[in-house]
């Protein structure tokens, strides 16, 4: 047992096993739906379009989760503003504003001619330098995404599922959907400290899709995900500690790996199935 | 129900491990050995030095690495929280690792920033922007021999601290490796005695040898990548400038880095014709075995031959 408890006698990784778990649960809650609903570009282009956000608030000295925050919501509105006033469909006006937010970051930070950037650390994450204040503000943001999703968990499992269905039963679809772009902003902002803002979309998709192999109840999926993150956390950090690997992207990497062990299990179970009713049939023909 | 779980297992292993961050030595009567992590391989070398038979040093960054863009694992991070002390480089150089060192040092872990020693200098050139950002200081201070002996006895200071019991068998062994860092500077300037001063002009990579021209009389005119951050790239009237620069000067090499790649260098050298040749320098980190940089002595030898046999009248 010492393998598992004797890394976690320090501080620093209790302090990130606190941060990847924070993160875990936010992003599995929000990313639940983010899977159900098909919003996985938008995700992903959220996670880095948030980018020149980081980068001016770095350079002008302010909170680099403020600037992130910024710089998301500036991103939604303006996704939302180009997919209604023409014909074009909303993963063409993700797909503009997530090129031109990441332009722009690398524009501004090229042409600063500052060196104070920490631009590695706000991609790639610095779990194992998280402090006590980061882990206040990400408990809050977990609390926030839990307390959203539970209050508006009828609309939003309405919208995703049936759009019309919802404005007909007065569950006001636009509302939904705009508290959904809130949370899947607040979970990556708030996670990037954890895993940096190019791997939190791992933690936001991977473990919910793997939660969607094994279970169909969107609560048992959120449950799932949140179990399997928090699982994935622990093994990155460990993993991390006995192999020397960035921690970051070894959480990152896990959470996607399991995706595809798992898939790999059900595939086989599904064969397997199929196999034993063929010879089972065969059986009762003979 | 989930939460319960969660917190349950949180709980658990927040018990498991209480104990805090082991023994802290007490300035007791015998000289034991002693712990010291550092963060790149030439201070890791700096400090295996001094430290000599007496002690370990854990490098963090792999030989080879870009500290710019170096992480560390997990392990790592609890091998700095066992050390007596840490040594880093500081002004930003560990770009990737700034959190962990930070909150390293407030678990109460004794760090020191060997730039910390030495006079630091702004970017002699700035890629186009403005210099008013803080932590516009050039962390790259050991392109200067002198500097580093001066870091020499700054880190013989941080060892006596950390080991009271043995300050003075520290401030010996760093005085001895003190000697032959002098003594390297100025056999590095014989070496670039072949340089007459008018053709003392570099153009780098990145902005890597501020300290080295400081030193040795030579001005930067400029550098491909703009800023000292990973991502961060050059315009093309950025690369025009330089062309023009180069041309105006009729330099003759452009100095790359063995940690990055030289794409840039070589797209520029192959504008301006043959007359220029891009010259692989050992600035971020030391070299495998055999490379004639496995030291930090041995590294800017043969740093100081290349840019001679580059520029000189060899």
């Amino acid at each position: 047992m010492d393998w598992l408890i004797e890394p976690f006698s320090f501080d620093f990784m209790q302090r990130a096993l606190a941060a990847g778990v924070l993160a875990a649960i936010t992003t599995s809650v929000v990313g639940t739906w983010v899977i159900l609903r098909g919003l996985a570009f938008m995700g992903d282009a959220l996670a880095h379009g948030v980018l020149p956000g980081i980068a001016i608030a770095l350079l002008a000295d302010l909170n680099p989760m403020a600037g992130a925050a910024v710089a998301a919501v500036v991103m939604v509105g303006a996704i939302s503003v180009v997919h209604r006033i023409t014909r074009l469909s909303e993963d063409t006006a993700i797909g503009l504003l997530f090129v031109g937010m990441l332009a722009l970051g690398v524009v501004l930070i090229s042409r600063s001619g500052s060196f104070a950037v920490d631009l590695v650390a706000v991609l790639f994450g610095d779990v194992l330098g998280t402090g006590r204040g980061d882990l206040v503000v990400q408990a809050v943001a977990a609390a926030v995404a839990l307390g959203g999703v539970a209050i508006f968990y009828r609309p939003l499992l309405v919208l995703s599922f049936n759009e019309q269905k919802a404005a007909t039963l007065g569950l006001r679809p636009r509302l939904a959907h705009l508290v959904m772009m809130g949370l899947i902003t607040l979970a990556v902002v708030a996670s990037f400290q954890a895993v940096g803002a190019l791997l939190v979309f791992g933690l936001l998709i991977a473990p919910p899709a793997t939660a969607v192999l094994v279970a169909r109840r969107v609560p048992t999926v959120m449950v799932i995900a949140m179990l399997l993150g928090t699982g994935e956390v622990v093994a990155g950090l460990l993993v991390s500690y006995h192999f020397d690997t960035a921690a970051g992207a070894t959480m990152s990497g896990l959470a996607v790996a399991v995706f595809f062990l798992v898939l790999a299990a059900v595939r086989a179970k599904a064969v397997w199935r199929d196999r034993r009713a063929k010879v089972g049939t065969g059986d009762s023909l003979g | 129900m989930t939460f319960v779980v969660l917190v349950g297992l949180w709980a658990l292993l927040a018990a498991g491990c209480g104990a805090g961050t082991g023994a802290t030595s007490v300035a007791g009567e015998e000289c034991g050995p002693v712990e010291v992590v550092a963060s790149t391989s030439i201070l890791g070398d700096v400090v295996g030095s001094v430290v000599g038979e007496h002690g370990v040093v854990e490098v963090l960054m792999p030989r080879g690495a870009d500290p710019h863009s170096f992480q560390i694992s997990a392990r790592q991070a609890a091998a700095m929280r066992r050390a007596d002390l840490v040594v880093v480089n500081g002004l930003g150089l560990e770009e990737g690792m700034g959190g962990a060192v930070e909150t390293a040092a407030s678990d109460g872990v004794r760090v020191v920033e060997a730039a910390s020693f030495v006079e630091p200098l702004p970017f002699s050139l700035d890629g186009g922007g403005d210099e008013t950002g803080h932590g516009s200081l050039d962390p790259h201070f050991w392109t200067d021999p002198a500097r580093m002996a001066q870091v020499v006895t700054g880190l013989a200071e941080a060892l006596a601290a950390a080991d009271p019991a043995c300050a003075q068998r520290w401030r010996e062994a760093a005085a001895s490796y003190r000697e032959e860092i002098l003594a390297l500077d100025e056999e590095i300037e014989v070496i670039l005695e072949t340089i007459p001063a008018d053709r003392r002009k570099l153009v780098t990579n990145h902005h890597s040898l501020g300290y080295f021209a400081d030193r040795y009389g030579f001005t930067v005119l400029g550098a491909i990548v703009p800023g000292g951050s990973t991502l961060a790239e050059p315009s093309p009237a950025d690369l025009a400038g330089l062309v023009a620069i180069l041309e105006r000067e009729g330099i003759r090499a452009i100095f790359a880095d063995t940690t990055r790649p030289a794409d840039l260098a070589e797209a520029l050298a192959a504008e301006l014709g043959e007359q220029v040749s891009v010259v692989e320098l050992f600035t971020g980190s030391l070299g495998d075995p055999g490379s004639g940089a496995e030291t930090y002595p041995a590294m800017q030898r043969t740093n100081a031959r290349r840019i001679a046999a580059a520029l000189g009248d060899g």
